[in-house]
């Protein structure tokens, strides 16, 4: 039997039920609009190295450590910097990582929230963004 | 068609209703170098407005991989299209950005979507444009930075995937909601007049007892921010979450507040404000309002594709890294000076690109405290000074919102490690 659709189910033997049905696989046709249409446009070396040195700086910026960076390269998730990562190669995003760090790094930024409307004390400071460097140090929260 | 003076291409344009602005407008900047894709704003959105029956295409909020992607698919190559078509090899600038409030950008010379009469059918239409097909709004993302199959496999994905070609290429994520502009194109196309723009803050909405959801709007919006709701025929839009803009969200206390997708961002790339409008459409000037700061004082952040016609109130700031000639047929010719100025920012910039998404509420000035130099550094070339500055926000009410501070990190020994060195 040839099973068309929702409304054949209820032709079933039991035996046929237990059949594995799998729906019909077409290969690709070239004059569907939602194919995916392959485009050439310019790109250089240079622009690769620019994404990552883009993302490295503005992470750096917001706090992020040398192994959070490199979280951030190495996860397949993160596609723009991941494809930078793979491109580029660890040891050159690593050396963009220590560049940025070396010049982004040495602060940490601390927001603290005056009174909500409303309420009488101030909201709790934001956690600094903390960038531990090893397990011996910590940092005090008030500066 | 009436004149209107629109300051973002530097000229008069003609345009269906006379010029009428309101005393404030909702503008937003989105900071592109920051974006990774997380589609935090996206599902923000979609969980607060668009989640009922007949909406499931409906993503009032998007990120989008420029330059593949686009939702719905196609939009800005087909409107930039259509407007090449009406207005062969003329659709250029001239003139060089410049201090000049009324044309900061120098002066666009080609047809906006206002203009390209000869191309619009029927004539009786106000506005270029196309309807986008149901296809193109079903599948927002497709083939951006998804992982495939080998051909001929089915439901497994290449496990070898690194194996497929890999070219040098670039791309960047490109979020975007309505731009609630000045010279809304939706507006303009509406035959019941069922659109109309908020004096008080410049949000477009669309009024649905008048809308009789002919999807003039939705062919008009070059931005394809507008959408059919199939079930209730009548078109639905961003309404730029208005309760909370008007400090009537319950979490607000009565102030305004940015909007869900704008608070929802993890990634910081966010700013979105009010800024004052005078009598000629252009804004008032605000030195220390963070929005008028990055638009005109730094002016880092941009109109996407200025050339449209509409004057939007989302701005920009270019992602470095992309070739300079698509980023000024996106943004127009300040791309150049913007990304110079926001690779070697200044101590100010530095100072309220920290204002990014620290609060909930929108701030309306900002002031900043001078501290002294911590240290210098050099990258690339580049000098960075880094100072120990801090950015004060602050609210409508003219209270103190938040303070962001730049400090060295003092590292304090634990007790059991306090002689070890």
């Amino acid at each position: 039997m040839v099973v068309l659709g929702r409304s054949a189910y209820f032709t079933y033997t039991s035996h046929e039920r237990d059949r594995k049905v799998t729906m019909t696989y077409k290969e690709i046709e070239a004059d569907d609009p939602m194919e995916l249409i392959g485009v050439v446009l310019p790109a250089t070396a240079e622009a690769m190295e620019e994404m990552a040195y883009a993302f490295a700086e503005e992470f750096a910026q917001m706090g992020y450590d040398a192994d959070a960076l490199l979280r951030l390269f190495r996860t397949p998730f993160y596609a723009g910097a991941h494809q930078a990562y793979r491109a580029l190669g660890d040891e050159a995003i690593r050396k963009i990582i220590r560049e940025c760090l070396a010049a982004w790094g040495g602060v940490v930024t601390r927001v603290r929230d005056s009174c909500s409307p409303g309420e009488a004390t101030p909201n709790p400071s934001h956690e600094p963004r903390a960038r531990m460097t090893s397990t011996n140090l910590k940092e005090t929260d008030d500066g | 068609m009436a004149k209107v003076h629109n300051w973002q291409i530097g000229r008069e344009m003609a345009f269906p209703y006379a010029a009428a602005y309101p005393r404030r407008q909702f503008a937003f900047v989105f900071n592109i170098n920051r974006c990774i894709a997380c589609q935090s704003c996206t599902m923000a959105c979609k969980s607060t407005w668009t989640f009922n029956k007949g909406q499931e295409h409906m993503w009032w909020a998007n990120v989008e991989t420029k330059p593949y992607g686009g939702y719905p698919q196609f939009w800005d190559v087909k409107i930039l299209q259509l407007l090449e078509e009406a207005n062969p090899d003329g659709q250029v600038w001239s003139g060089k950005p410049s201090a000049d409030k009324k044309k900061p950008y120098g002066t666009f010379d080609g047809v906006t979507i206002f203009e390209a009469g000869k191309a619009l059918t029927p004539e009786s239409s106000r506005v270029l444009g196309y309807l986008p097909t149901d296809e193109e709004w079903n599948s927002p993302n497709i083939y951006e930075d998804n992982p495939v199959g080998k051909k001929g496999v089915r439901g497994e994905l290449d496990k070898e995937g690194v194996e497929l070609p890999e070219h040098k290429t670039w791309f960047f994520y490109l979020a975007r909601i309505c731009n609630h502009c000045t010279y809304p194109a939706c507006l303009a196309a509406c035959p019941r007049k069922a659109i109309y723009k908020r004096p008080e803050d410049g949000i477009v909405l669309i009024d649905q007892k008048e809308c009789r959801g002919y999807r003039k709007c939705v062919e008009a919006c070059p931005y394809k921010k507008t959408m059919y709701r199939g079930n209730t025929r009548v078109s639905e839009k961003c309404i730029a979450c208005y309760p909370r803009i008007e400090g009537k969200d319950p979490a607000s206390k009565g102030q305004p507040m940015q909007t869900r997708c704008m608070t929802a961002c993890i990634g910081q790339i966010r700013l979105q404000g009010l800024v004052q409008m005078n009598r000629d459409g252009t804004w008032t000037e605000d030195r220390y309002n963070p929005i008028y700061y990055l638009v005109h004082v730094a002016k880092v952040a941009l109109p996407l594709y200025p050339q449209f016609g509409t004057s939007p109130n989302g701005f920009y700031i270019p992602p470095r890294w992309v070739p300079r000639p698509y980023l000024r047929q996106m943004f127009g010719p300040g791309v150049d000076a913007a990304i110079e100025r926001y690779t070697y920012p200044d101590r100010e910039l530095l100072a309220v690109l920290q204002l990014f998404n620290r609060s909930e509420r929108i701030i309306f000035r900002y002031e900043i405290k001078e501290g002294a130099k911590i240290y210098e550094a050099e990258l690339r070339g580049r000098k960075i000074t880094v100072y120990n500055d801090t950015v004060i926000a602050y609210g409508q009410d003219g209270k103190e919102i938040f303070r962001t501070t730049v400090e060295e990190p003092l590292h304090v020994r634990p007790a059991q490690h306090a002689n070890s060195i």
